[in-house]
């Protein structure tokens, strides 16, 4: 038996990766963490030495990224499973069916935001990863805001994504349109809340004919990231009904895509087998530590040290940053430091690496996670 | 002069006091005293109940609560802010009265406590939900 802990990509990762190992698996979670909080996007290694301005076609590849963030960090976790990566991300995209897979050859996603920025990311949901800049070069893309919703700004976005094509080098027609929505939505005022109405039968059928004819003359609509919480099949149901391809900006806040992820997940531990719980026992047998770092929990302050609370493990601060890149040090096995023997670690958890700064946060999650799952299971 | 009618005012409310001290019944004093704070909407609570609303500071406003909760995806929005709410409302006691009344008389708390469930920091939305209602009154 091998007990996970943590409810987020890292430790789900590690649960269906141990149950495909063969091993019986039950993961433990207090709640959700920041893998719900998350735009949608599969962070694995930006380009360090990318500058805002230079030219979005030409860039270096995924794995070119991954290689040069390992070149310059010693301490990054992702060293000592380096020959995962593929495995962990080909499993990632079976199980839960959001993301497309794309080969590491192939160079980083520029997708927008709702905040009218981009981010270059390795993957992202369908709908965002169909939103790449770079591939819309020559095309006239419509955003589409909701008349009376302020959660989106189609002018401001449109006026901002255009701008930035420009400084990109990419040729691209962007139209910021508005469009009502049907009075019994107007009420609704929170993204998730407007996600879930179109998952219900005929809704999203209903925005894609009432977008038709807006849309004519358009090659696609970037749409508020609000198609659908729960049923994937939302924006193919939209896109039907406006005779164009939907897309959705990765999310700030309140992010809808983050939500969409984190029950994916679920679902696909539920499909696969893993038992679920709330217990805080400590475990003995093979375990996977992977509970986050200070939004998820798993490293919290005792006076002046940080530590971890489930076994008390010191973290320690290895980078030039020390607050971003504080957690777990392990060995090649992701077995940390001073830790009883089976026990292993997985995501933000571990210390050495910041996911934010080094733009490689899910993917190490994801990466780290499967290792782990794999390594307990071996242990079991 | 005014200290000497202080002391005067002072001598005098104490002289009615001891007057007045055989005909009070022990406990009057204090009764009376939570009466009043009760009225403000301030009654006593329980260790319990105490340690509930400093729970609160841990929200960190991500608003999974909302996304989850039951209520909402079913009930009327305009009349019920869903638990995310409680971060405006419960701060103070005498204020509980806008959530309770709704979650009283407008909509039906559907019990999933699944607000407290995905909370990343562990805030116990449901029972505090459940305590604001028990406590909050009307205050028209």
């Amino acid at each position: 038996m091998v007990v996970v802990i943590g409810g987020g990509v890292a430790g789900a990762m590690a649960a269906l990766a141990a149950r495909a190992a063969g091993a019986p698996v039950e993961l433990r979670s207090r709640a959700w963490g920041a893998t719900a909080l998350s735009s949608g996007a599969i962070d694995l290694a930006g380009d360090p030495g990318e500058v805002p301005g230079d030219p979005w076609p030409g860039r270096p590849s995924a794995e070119c990224n991954l290689q040069e963030m390992l070149r310059r960090n010693a301490h990054h976790p992702l060293r000592h499973v380096r020959d995962k990566v593929g495995a962990a991300l080909d499993l990632f995209c079976q199980r839960v069916p959001l993301h497309a897979p794309r080969p590491l050859a192939a160079a980083n996603l520029v997708v927008p935001t709702d905040l009218g920025t981009w981010k270059s990311t390795f993957l992202a949901q369908r709908t965002q990863a169909a939103a790449d800049l770079p591939a819309l070069a020559g095309k006239r893309l419509a955003v589409l805001g909701l008349r009376g919703w302020g959660g989106f700004r189609a002018k401001f976005l449109a006026a901002s994504l255009q701008e930035l094509a420009q400084r990109g080098g990419v040729a691209l027609e962007i139209v910021p349109e508005t469009m009502n929505l049907p009075d019994d939505h107007l009420a609704l005022r929170e993204p998730h809340e407007i996600a879930r109405r179109l998952d219900a039968p005929g809704e999203a059928e209903r925005l894609g004919e009432a977008l038709a004819p807006m849309l004519r003359g358009f090659f696609a609509a970037l749409l508020p990231p609000v198609l659908g919480l729960v049923d994937t099949a939302v924006p193919d149901r939209v896109a039907k009904a406006a005779g164009v391809p939907v897309f959705e900006p990765l999310a700030s806040d309140l992010s809808v895509p983050g939500l969409r992820l984190q029950m994916a997940l679920d679902r696909a531990l539920q499909t696969a087998g893993v038992t679920r719980s709330t217990s805080v026992e400590r475990p003995s047998g093979p375990t996977v530590l992977a509970t986050g770092r200070f939004l998820g929990g798993g490293i919290v302050r005792t006076g002046w040290e940080l530590v971890d609370p489930v076994f008390g493990l010191r973290a320690v601060a290895m980078t030039h940053d020390p607050l971003a890149s504080a957690g777990l040090v392990t060995d090649d096995r992701l077995h940390p430091d001073g830790a009883p023997p089976h026990l292993f670690a997985a995501g933000a958890v571990l210390g050495g690496y910041d996911p934010i700064g080094e733009r490689c946060g899910m993917g190490t999650a994801i990466v780290t996670g499967f290792a782990a799952g794999r390594f307990a299971a071996e242990a079991a | 002069m005014k200290r000497f009618r202080s002391l005067f005012n002072l001598g005098l409310r104490m002289l009615v006091h001891l007057l007045a001290l055989p005909f009070r019944r022990p406990g009057d004093g204090e009764r009376r005293f939570l009466e009043n704070y009760a009225a403000e909407g301030l009654p006593p609570l329980s260790l319990g109940e105490r340690r509930l609303l400093p729970a609160l500071d841990r929200c960190i406003a991500c608003g999974l609560c909302n996304a989850m909760c039951e209520t909402l995806a079913h009930g009327p929005r305009h009349l019920f802010g869903g638990p995310f709410a409680l971060g405006a409302s419960a701060r103070s006691m005498p204020d509980f009265g806008a959530f309770a009344a709704h979650l009283r008389e407008e909509v039906e708390c559907a019990d999933c406590r699944r607000c407290q469930t995905v909370c990343p920091t562990g805030v116990p939305l449901y029972d505090l939900a459940l305590f604001v209602r028990a406590h909050g009154r009307r205050r028209d």
